[in-house]
């Protein structure tokens, strides 16, 4: 219903293919006024959406794109990894100035995740919309599980460590809310590196920005308070996000006219979000999430039994 | 005359570890600077797609192309522009960390941001290849 809503209103801008520019290939769209507006109102909603619930806008605009606005799935990715390289560019700066996000722990766990970012806009060259269609349902299942752990109070959380001991990535940062110093020590550095390679991958496939890995590994793996590690994720996804977004440019799938209301709207939403995020209730929010993910994780394995369905398929 | 009290050197920041923490002012400025640019392209190219400039298109690394959709005030144009601002935002602050971290004489970190720089090179030259 709201699909067919967005549709009808998004008129000949929901996706019409144009013909390749210049015989190039590349991603081109009709597109009106109208269209553009809706993308970006679409935008500032999955950024401050995205921001309240501690994700990045990705998970949400690249279904809504797809489904909703009949747009290819990779350049929906490609638009969206525009976005999350905006939100962690926006972001980034004022998480450094204040202290709290860890960038030497940022740069080494960077190498793993940009060569994960990397594998990832290589290997989406070779999969076709429906498998990645798939994969991102399977994500939005995965997002959605996570979320409903959180809100059962069943994700185990590593308390920081009260007396770091000088060795390995030992740190510490001032928690706003109380003043306090808190030091902690971020452990099993090789394997936390292996999984953060798989969330850059993830990152580089589908167009998110990947902090839903990257934070609970932080987190859970290496026992990082979880105040430094979403801010030092968001510090960690421009990289990954910029290394990807390359790929997909000379593939011919990144749209500036699509990228700039998309970051533009991400990057404004994430702002308000932040502004918002004192005055509602995050477990409110975490339960309207996960009914999101599940209706678009429903919605990512529609369009694959149509792409199965269609010709060729 | 009073005797001049001559000031104590500053002991370097720290970490728990004895480490130097690195400034991070100039990798905030490049990031306040792509911010700042990226955002006035997008605003520019959605106003110019509102008034109905969407035109332009072509390769976006034919940076000729885009000069010349930017100064038509193509709405184009101005998106690729934000768009290589957006992604070299990211690719810069990495410049600027290791730097910093170099100036600070953590050079471990410092050839870590280097290895990040690294996999973007590969990341760019495959794609300049792959075209």
């Amino acid at each position: 219903m709201a699909g067919a809503l967005l549709r009808l209103t998004a008129g000949h801008g929901n996706g019409t293919w144009s013909g390749d520019r210049q015989g190039e290939g590349r991603a081109g769209y009709a597109r009106d006024t109208v269209s553009v507006a809706l993308v970006l109102l679409v935008s500032i909603a999955a950024g401050g959406f995205g921001s309240l619930v501690g994700i990045g806008g990705g998970l949400i605009i690249v279904p809504v794109l797809t489904t909703m606005l009949g747009y290819d799935i990779k350049v929906a990715i490609a638009a969206s990894l525009i976005g999350v390289i905006a939100t962690s560019v926006g972001a980034s700066g004022h998480y450094l100035a204040t202290g709290i996000a860890d960038r030497r722990l940022g740069v080494t766990l960077l190498v793993a995740t940009a060569l994960g970012g990397l594998t990832g806009g290589i290997l989406s060259r070779y999969l076709d919309a429906r498998m990645l269609a798939l994969l991102f349902g399977i994500l939005l299942l995965f997002v959605a599980v996570q979320m409903t752990r959180q809100l059962r109070g069943s994700g185990r959380v590593i308390a920081a460590a009260d007396h770091p001991d000088g060795q390995g990535f030992d740190s510490s940062y001032v928690e706003p809310t109380t003043g306090a110093v808190v030091g902690y020590r971020a452990r099993r550095l090789p394997f936390a590196s292996a999984i953060s390679y798989v969330a850059g991958n993830i990152s580089g496939l589908l167009g998110v920005g990947g902090g839903i890995i990257n934070v609970p590994t932080m987190n859970v793996v290496m026992g990082v308070p979880i105040r430094v590690a979403t801010t030092t994720s968001t510090f960690m996804l421009g990289a990954t996000a910029a290394t990807s977004a390359m790929l997909y440019e000379s593939s011919g799938q990144l749209d500036p006219l699509l990228a700039a209301p998309v970051a533009l709207g991400v990057f404004l939403g994430a702002r308000g979000g932040a502004l918002f995020s004192r005055r509602v209730s995050p477990r409110q929010l975490r339960i309207i999430f996960v009914a999101v993910a599940l209706f678009f994780a429903a919605q990512m394995f529609l369009k694959v039994w149509t792409l199965s369905q269609g010709p060729g398929g | 005359m009073s005797a001049v009290t001559p000031t104590p050197p500053i002991p370097p920041r720290v970490d728990p570890a004895g480490r130097p923490i690195a400034a991070s002012r100039g990798t905030r400025a490049v990031l306040a600077v792509g911010t700042a640019v990226s955002v006035t392209c997008f605003v520019l190219a959605l106003v110019l797609e509102f008034l109905g400039r969407p035109t332009g298109g072509g390769s976006a690394t034919d940076l000729g192309a885009v000069l010349r959709s930017a100064s038509a005030l193509e709405a184009w144009g101005w998106a690729t522009l934000g768009t290589y601002a957006v992604i070299m935002s990211p690719v810069a602050a990495i410049m600027a960390t290791a730097l910093e971290y170099l100036r600070a004489g953590d050079r471990r970190t410092a050839w870590t941001a280097a290895g990040v720089l690294v996999v973007l090179a590969v990341s760019l030259g495959v794609s300049l290849l792959s075209r």
